[in-house]
């Protein structure tokens, strides 16, 4: 079910503020308003939350405004209404690179982790899913869920970086 | 891969498999370009007119197509 609220999120976007899905290039300040049923992945203004960032880096992030009904989603949030409010400055090159560094380190002892990195020359989103998906590989081999420990390193990874940009929902 | 980009374009996936494509994007730094790539091929293409060739380009083009088609016959 979906709710009629304001709320923040983010969007990250390619250089000059477009989606590499969509291709569309965001006004700045201006509300973009979607007519029609709302559809993942379809139609809607697509955003994230902070625990959802590491699933969706791109080269800009934006913090945008969402408004009308909005369906909060596993890893994505969908709006009737959204509009880039500002460009977030800190998240960087260096800090991605940051972020791929820090999501392997802390999974380095899993087999073929850090040589699957190297191999990706530490691509940060790569890197990220990478670690990620070590770490449910693990999981699921000692018995546990893959998708459960896949996506609580996923948020830890959003955490961290909602934290290193200085993010708040 | 590139079936599967033609199939996302032209709205042909079911949603989850578009979600799924979607977060391989913007895991895969290769598929990510080649992606944009696409797009801006698309963009760029959806733009051009008759009248925006030159005459030159025009007279090129003709011939070539003249030739294709000799050599198909």
């Amino acid at each position: 079910m979906g709710r009629t609220a304001a709320l923040r999120a983010y969007k990250f976007l390619c250089e000059g503020a477009t989606g590499v899905l969509s291709g569309f290039t965001w006004p700045v300040g201006d509300w973009v308003v979607v007519e029609g049923e709302l559809v993942p992945s379809r139609r809607g203004v697509h955003a994230c939350r902070p625990r959802d960032l590491a699933y969706w880096l791109d080269e800009e992030l934006w913090e945008v405004g969402l408004d009308g009904e909005v369906h909060e989603l596993d890893r994505l949030v969908v709006a009737r209404a959204g509009r880039l409010v500002q460009r977030i400055d800190a998240w960087t090159p260096r800090v991605a690179e940051e972020l791929a560094h820090v999501a392997v380190d802390r999974r380095r002892d899993l087999p073929g982790l850090v040589e699957d990195a190297e191999l990706w020359s530490w691509d940060p989103p790569s890197a990220a899913y990478m670690a990620a998906h070590a770490l449910g590989c693990a999981a699921r081999d000692q018995g546990e869920d893959y998708t459960a420990a896949f996506e609580g390193e996923r948020a830890w990874q959003g955490a961290w970086l909602a934290d290193r940009l200085r993010l708040t929902r | 891969m590139v079936e599967l980009v033609t199939e996302y374009f032209e709205d042909r996936l079911p949603v989850e498999d578009r979600l799924r494509f979607e977060q391989h994007i913007a895991v895969c730094g290769p598929c990510h370009a080649y992606l944009r790539q696409m797009r801006d091929t698309m963009r760029v293409t959806g733009e051009l007119r008759e009248e925006s060739l030159s005459d030159e380009a025009r007279d090129a083009l003709l011939t070539a197509f003249r030739a294709w088609g000799g050599r198909q016959r």
